[in-house]
């Protein structure tokens, strides 16, 4: 049964996966639930995932509480606060924890009113020492500074993506338990409506926080090969993005700039077109999730940093998939 | 309408220009004294409504020792009505819980109907008091404000906010409500000389918590549900760095740099799959991983 030192973490999902960075956090609860010799509790609200649990053993995950309800997949802070409160206030974990991301940082102050719990925003990192010590960056980053927490109790910190620890293989082969929760959502009160969500313009959104890039380089050519890129980004909804020197030629506004002197993008999917991949690029594209590179130069340094590499022209490339994945759209929308 | 924001006077470290390393080189001169921008962007936006509805009062108030004085009359000077000044001198041993029930002291039963924080200050980065104080109050909250729509006559408010990547929500609720604000969703106004100078005429009207102490509810430090321990250097982030041999003389690692045997190990050639030309076979294969990224193609084009 759950324990008083147990570490729970609120998983997000999107689109019938983990949301980004969960391994991250899986990875870091299963340390403090080791230092603190508790369990690992993961809670996940919202539509139900393929092999959860399958995955959740592999990070240590002990126990796992889903609420599976549709209308749980998007956040509604008054319905989650009611919701988490009483799993929390039932069962008293030591620490529970978030990511630092929209959910996180809306939630947990609200969760941290409702059960008068201590909360520590934006952690770098925390600690078990006699007491446990959250550390996270003050002074806009300038100096860090170290928390305790009064009274014992649960206590509530979001981190820092940032400084979540590297992805890796998970090996662990723990059995995660599923428990049910069954709240019954239309009684929770609300005073709040959320009436619509937009989704980012890939056109208009700003580099840093696009899910999908097409980055260009030097190997793209001529200025006017540029409409090709724009009708195959529009296509699959990306942002457009650049190297310096494409920037430099003045196709793309220097906000479009990836790199070193320019931004780094954290995107779901990369699609680096004709990148040699220095390193002044590359510094930019850390983050991506998924690196998809084509270069015509079979050793181009951009391959070391790709998930999928293709040796090809760039043009003739993007032309023919974009034609492709048009007839592939007319097939699927016909049937 | 009545509009409260809560404002603080931060004292943020701007540069750290100290030779001594144990006080992680801070001198006394690296603090400058100013408004925390997310609050002036909150002002900003209150000023605004106000512009579209003339029968709105602004009413601020600042918990904080004497320096919060200057972004007082700053405020006012940018076009406040009241200011309140809630004096405590020692507001560092305040955690954010503790802070709120103060403000929460002094606003409850003012009848304000908006309630405007900004996200988060820039020296203590917490970014708690706002949301505390929405459930001190027992009033909704609404985070990430970059719009707010002035209320309609029914006193419903509809806002905007911003969520991750890029993505946004639109909010409805109805007075009174707190919003935190984030910086940068405006140009918050620079006073003018005469209306700086008309403003340090002004009588502020400053309390204590004595004045706000009632029935013996415990109002400073006792409310506090965390504390710091200590302050360091920041850690860096997560970084391959060149591991060098130190036995090594300063030529032998030049030579072994432009050999390339000091810099971190090459990252082993991810990508299994090297893929040549533009076959279909390429093509079904970029598909592929596309769909598996949560490319949504279809929806697109149908």
């Amino acid at each position: 049964m759950a324990g008083a030192n147990d570490v729970w973490l609120l998983l997000a999902a999107a689109e019938g996966r983990l949301g980004a960075y969960a391994d991250g956090l899986m990875r870091e609860g299963r340390r403090l639930a080791d230092a603190l010799e508790g369990d690992l509790t993961a809670i996940l609200l919202g539509p139900d995932i393929d092999r959860l649990e399958e995955t959740l053993g592999k990070f240590g995950v002990n126990r796992l509480y889903h609420q599976r309800d549709d209308s749980l997949a998007d956040y509604h802070p008054e319905i989650y606060t009611a919701l988490l409160g009483g799993l929390v206030q039932r069962h008293q974990p030591r620490l529970f924890l978030s990511l630092a991301a929209s959910l996180g940082s809306d939630l947990m102050p609200r969760l941290a009113a409702a059960i008068g719990a201590p909360l520590v925003m934006n952690c770098s990192n925390i600690e078990t020492a006699a007491e446990i010590e959250f550390t996270k960056r003050v002074q806009s980053g300038r100096l860090q500074a170290t928390f305790t927490a009064s009274g014992g109790g649960t206590n509530l910190a979001t981190l820092d993506p940032e400084y979540l620890p590297d992805p890796e293989d998970a090996k662990r082969d723990t059995v995660t338990q599923r428990h049910e929760v069954t709240v019954e959502l239309a009684t929770i009160p609300t005073r709040l409506e959320i009436t619509s969500r937009q989704k980012a313009d890939p056109k208009t959104v700003d580099i840093r926080e696009a899910e999908i890039v097409v980055a260009l380089g030097n190997g793209v050519g001529a200025k006017e090969n540029i409409a090709a890129y724009e009708q195959f980004a529009e296509l699959i909804g990306a942002a457009l993005g650049g190297s310096r020197p494409v920037i430099d030629s003045g196709v793309l506004p220097h906000k479009r700039q990836i790199g070193q002197t320019g931004r780094s993008i954290s995107a779901r999917l990369a699609i680096l077109c004709g990148i040699s991949g220095s390193e002044y690029f590359t510094k930019g594209i850390d983050q991506v999730a998924t690196k998809i590179a084509i270069n015509s130069d079979r050793d181009a340094a951009i391959f070391k940093h790709a998930d999928l590499g293709i040796v090809a022209d760039v043009n003739t490339l993007i032309a023919n998939l974009t034609a492709h994945l048009k007839n592939g759209a007319k097939r699927g929308g016909g049937a | 309408m009545k509009i409260l924001i809560c404002m603080k006077t931060v004292r943020f470290l701007h540069a750290q220009t100290g030779s001594d390393p144990k006080q992680l080189n801070i001198a006394p001169g690296d603090y400058v004294e100013m408004i925390n921008p997310s609050d002036a962007a909150a002002i900003e936006a209150a000023l605004r409504i106000k512009e579209q509805n003339p029968a709105t009062e602004i009413s601020i108030v600042s918990l904080g020792g004497a320096s919060a004085e200057t972004g007082l009359r700053r405020a006012l000077a940018m076009g406040a009505d009241r200011v309140n000044h809630i004096l405590y001198d020692d507001c560092a041993a305040l955690d954010s819980w503790a802070s709120a029930a103060i403000l929460a002291a002094w606003a409850q039963h003012k009848d304000f109907q908006l309630i405007l924080c900004g996200r988060e200050a820039i020296d203590s980065n917490a970014g708690l008091v706002g949301p505390y104080l929405a459930a001190q109050l027992a009033i909704p909250h609404v985070s990430q404000i970059i719009n707010i729509a002035a209320p309609d006559s029914a006193g419903k408010i509809t806002v905007e906010r911003r969520l991750d990547r890029g993505d946004r929500e639109t909010v409805e609720c109805s007075a009174p409500v707190l919003l935190t604000v984030e910086d940068g969703i405006n140009l918050p106004r620079i006073p003018g000389l005469a209306a700086m100078l008309q403003a340090g005429k002004r009588r502020l009207n400053t309390l204590g918590l004595a004045d706000l102490t009632s029935a013996g509810a415990s109002l400073g430090p006792a409310a506090n549900r965390s504390e710091i321990i200590r302050l360091s250097r920041p850690k860096a982030k997560r970084r391959a760095v060149a591991q060098f041999n130190p036995v090594l003389s300063a030529a032998e690692r030049a030579k072994l740099m432009m050999k390339g045997g000091g810099a971190p190990a090459p990252r082993p050639a991810k990508s299994d799959a090297l893929l040549e030309g533009h076959s279909e076979e390429v093509l079904l294969e970029l598909e592929r991983l596309l769909q598996a990224s949560g490319v949504g193609l279809k929806s697109r084009y149908s």
